[in-house]
This record gives C-alpha cells, structure tokens and sequence, in this order.
C-alpha cells in the first residue's frame, strides 16, 4: 500500500428507509395541520430542534419542503429566514444567532409566520419616527 | 440600565427590537417544549417582567457550570436573559473584591428580600463545621443558610451542587453535600450535569420569569420539560438499539455504521437530560452523536457507578446484577430500566434523611 488512495476507506451513507419513516412521520404531522389550516384556518407548528434527527433526515425533510416563491431574511440578533415552501402554506423558519448557529427552526403552517408581522407597538413606534423624519425634512 | 425598569424595557435600552425579543422568545419556547404559540405569551410576560436580583454563590466546583452558560453562548440569544437580569454577585464574574464584594451580596440581599434568585453551583462541604469552604471568614454552609432565606426560589445549576457531584464522590474528605441538603425550607430546582446544557439553565429561569414559579419537578427536584426523558428514548441511535445492532469497540463497523453505544457503556438508558435533541455548542452535536456513550452525568453518584465502558447489563450502575440479559432484549431494558430507577429513588431518599456530620 503505497499511496494514500490505497487505503480502503468506505463511507457509510443515511440508511434510506429509516430516514424516510422519521422523516414521514414529520411530513405526515405536517399534512394533518395543512388540512385543518384549510378547513377551520387554525395554524399549527412543528419544532424541528424538539425531534430526535439523525445526521441526514434534515436534508430530506428539505428536499421534500423545498423553496417555493416567497422568501425573506430577518436581521434582528443574527438572521432569520424565512420562506413558503414549495407546498403552500408551509412554511420553514430558521432562527440563527449572531454567530450564524441554529437557534430554533420551525415549520409553520400558517397564512405568515408571526415573526414576518409588524408588532402592534412597532406600528405606534413607526408613526412617531415617521413624523420626526418629516420634520427634519422640513414636512 | 435602572433597576426598576421591565424586562422589555431594559433590552429595548440594549437596542434589542421587539421582533428580536419575539425571536427570542420562540427559541426558549422552544428549549422549554412549550406549544410555539406560546412564543407570544411569553414575549408579552417577559416584556412586563421587572429584572430580577440574582445571586450567584460557587462553592466546591471547577466553574465547568459557569463557562457553559457564561461562555460558551455568547453572545446569543441566551445570554439576553443573563444582560436583562440584575447579577449583584457573582465571585468568577464580579470586579468587586474582598469586603466590598461581601458587602455587594448584603446590599442586594437587604433590598430584595424575598425577592431575589438564588443561584448555586458547586457541592458544599459540611465537615469539620465546614471549614472547608469558607469566604470572607463565614463558612459556605453558614452563607448558603443565610442567603436562602430571603430567595424567592433556589436554583442548584450542575450535579454538585445537586446531588453533591464529584466532591461528593467516595470518599468525601470533606463531607460534600447537595444544597437541597442544606436549603429544606423551600424548593430547590436541580439543574444537574456535569455541566448542565446552557439553555436548560436560562430555560428554568426564562420560565421562573415568565410564569412567575418554578416549573414542575421530578422526584429528584430537576424541570421534567428537560428531564422527563432518558436520553436513551430520545436518541436517534434508539433504532439501532431496538433491532439488536451494537457497535463492540470504538472502531469497528458497527461504530462506523453509527449504530448503538449500548455495549460500550453508554448510560443513556438510565440518564434523564436533554442533550439528545437540545444538544450542546449551539445544537451541533451531543456525546452519542460524536461517537461515545452518554456518562450519566446529570443522575446522582454517576462518579462512583463503576467504569464508564461497562455495559449497564453489568449490573455496576446500580450495584445490582439484574440486568444481565438486557443487551440482547430490549424489552428487557425497560424494566431493567425502572429497577434501577427505583433503586435509585430508595438510595436517594436515604441520603436525604438528616445525616450526622461527616468528620
């Protein structure tokens, strides 16, 4: 054995079908909630930090909820993304620190996730700097 | 930064906006298990909350507790909790000194009594009247009896100041105790764990703020939302386990196939925490997901419970020898599993029985 390729190395991949039955279970968690956001307009959640995941569920659990056409980022203490996967009406929060770390992750099943909302009192704060730029601009 | 100012308030002063206190709030939502929905109920509590008094007291420990939360996590989310609180002493942080950091600790027992937090890590040493440990020529016994008086509630972070730890361990040259050993008046919550995972500390005092109490315990005084599962039943090595696939050494192609520890001593099976899905440095892995067994850390005597390479079928954590056939059964590790948890119940209801002090 005289180079370093000659050592037989294998790698070892997720083992498909138990990573399909986790991640099933999730999509089928998912399904339930989308029904009844349909049906009664009652949203749901699922935390993904909360669930037992084998290195790999992650990936396919996104190749099954992947991006749809809404996306946003969130800067407030590090970023958070947001976006509607490509099943509507589901979407895939991420919350990372300032270090970029995950924070909590969730999938929401909602018409906007909250954190995409203005908080009420933002709105009150929002109007009173409103007004100060007009002034400084002469209004 | 006044002291009479809200919860809200105060991190608004920091610059911290109220989507990021909401952003926040659903990351210890989330670390308390609470419904997400609650992410909103808790910014609206944590918003009016006044900025509770804590008093940090260290006493036989390696300040492991402390550089898990202090460290480690910042600056993060985390650590909002810690800057929103008012930390009126604490040895390993404070730049008071001497007498006027004693005098610091007096002041803000004084003006908060009844109201302050007390936070402890590290065991405390009863023999010899406790001269051990002692701080300003007061004895850590004396201290810790003085100061729980005037606390709302005592937090005990990491195994030794829970269940006494590693000074405890046999054979206890200083007659280390647990502080629920001293404090008998009033509940102390046991955050054990050699550390203790960061967010389950500011969990516990997230929720103290947030709910104005403690959360509920189990029968060894620690937060059942973090440990009212094994780590075992949260593992995702637990398929492995369920179909008889274990890893024999470190290195062989069960342990590259990534399948279950059990054999090579992990404690998983008998160990309550919540590193399996909070997982530690900022949920990037924990002990099984890096390829070696859970110690068994945050359960009481976990130094003294023979090798950490022995299968539990050896019977060395409970100093029984029921569990022989457990490896190869795995419905037998259930009710192996709940023996040993009752033994461990009846051990730990002797030990709290009024001891005599140790020489």
């Amino acid at each position: 054995m005289s180079r370093l390729s000659d050592v037989p190395v294998r790698v070892v991949g997720a083992e498909p079908a138990r990573a399909f039955s986790r991640v099933m279970a999730i999509a089928n968690e998912v399904e339930s909630m989308l029904a009844r956001l349909a049906d009664i307009g009652a949203c749901g959640s699922i935390d993904l930090r909360g669930l037992p995941m084998a290195p790999g569920d992650r990936d396919v659990l996104r190749r099954i909820f992947a991006e749809g056409e809404v996306s946003a980022v969130i800067h407030a203490l590090g970023s958070t993304q947001v976006y509607e996967t490509i099943v509507r009406g589901v979407w895939w929060v991420t919350h990372h620190n300032e270090d970029g770390k995950v924070a909590a992750e969730f999938i929401e099943i909602t018409h906007m996730p909250e954190i995409l909302k203005t908080p009420p009192d933002d709105v009150a704060d929002g109007l009173e700097m409103l007004h100060a730029q007009l002034q400084a601009f002469g209004g | 930064m006044s002291k009479d100012d809200s919860l809200g308030e105060s991190l608004r002063k920091q610059g911290i906006s109220r989507r990021a206190f909401m952003k926040f709030c659903a990351a210890t939502a989330s670390v308390l298990a609470l419904p997400p929905g609650m992410a909103t109920v808790m910014a609206a509590a944590l918003s009016r909350a006044r900025r509770p008094s804590v008093i940090y007291l260290s006493y036989q420990e390696c300040t492991g507790c402390g550089e898990s939360l202090t460290r480690s996590f910042s600056p993060t989310l985390e650590s909002l909790i810690f800057n929103a609180m008012s930390l009126d002493y604490y040895e390993t942080l404070q730049a008071a000194a001497g007498t006027a950091a004693e005098a610091a600790r007096k002041t803000a027992m004084k003006e908060n009594w009844g109201k302050y937090l007390l936070v402890v890590d590290g065991a405390v040493p009863v023999g010899n009247d406790g001269v051990y440990c002692t701080i300003a020529g007061e004895s850590a016994v004396d201290i810790l009896t003085e100061a729980a008086k005037g606390a709302a509630a005592v937090v005990s972070v990491g195994t030794c100041a829970a269940f006494g730890g590693i000074p405890h361990a046999n054979p206890n040259p200083t007659g280390a105790v647990a502080v629920s050993q001293i404090v008998r008046d009033k509940p102390v919550v046991n955050v054990s764990g050699c550390p203790p995972v960061p967010e389950v500390i500011t969990g516990v005092l997230a929720h103290y703020l947030t709910f104005g109490s403690i959360p509920e315990l189990d029968h060894l005084g620690r937060p059942k939302v973090f440990f009212g599962e094994t780590i075992h039943d949260r593992c995702y090595r637990r398929p492995f386990y369920d179909q008889g696939k274990f890893a024999k050494t470190f290195d062989d192609e069960g342990a590259r196939n990534g399948w279950c520890l059990y054999e090579l001593g992990c404690k998983g099976p008998v160990t309550y925490n919540a590193c399996a899905t909070v997982k530690w440095n900022q949920g990037t892995s924990y002990p099984i997901e890096s390829g070696h067994g859970c110690l068994g850390c945050s359960e009481p005597d976990f130094w003294d419970k023979g090798s950490f390479y022995q299968a539990l079928s050896t019977g060395t954590w409970s100093g029984a020898t029921v569990l022989g056939v457990a490896a190869v059964a795995g419905a037998a590790i259930g009710v192996g599993a709940a023996v040993v948890s009752r033994r461990r119940q009846a051990h730990l209801d002797n030990e709290k029985q009024p001891k005599e002090k140790q020489p």
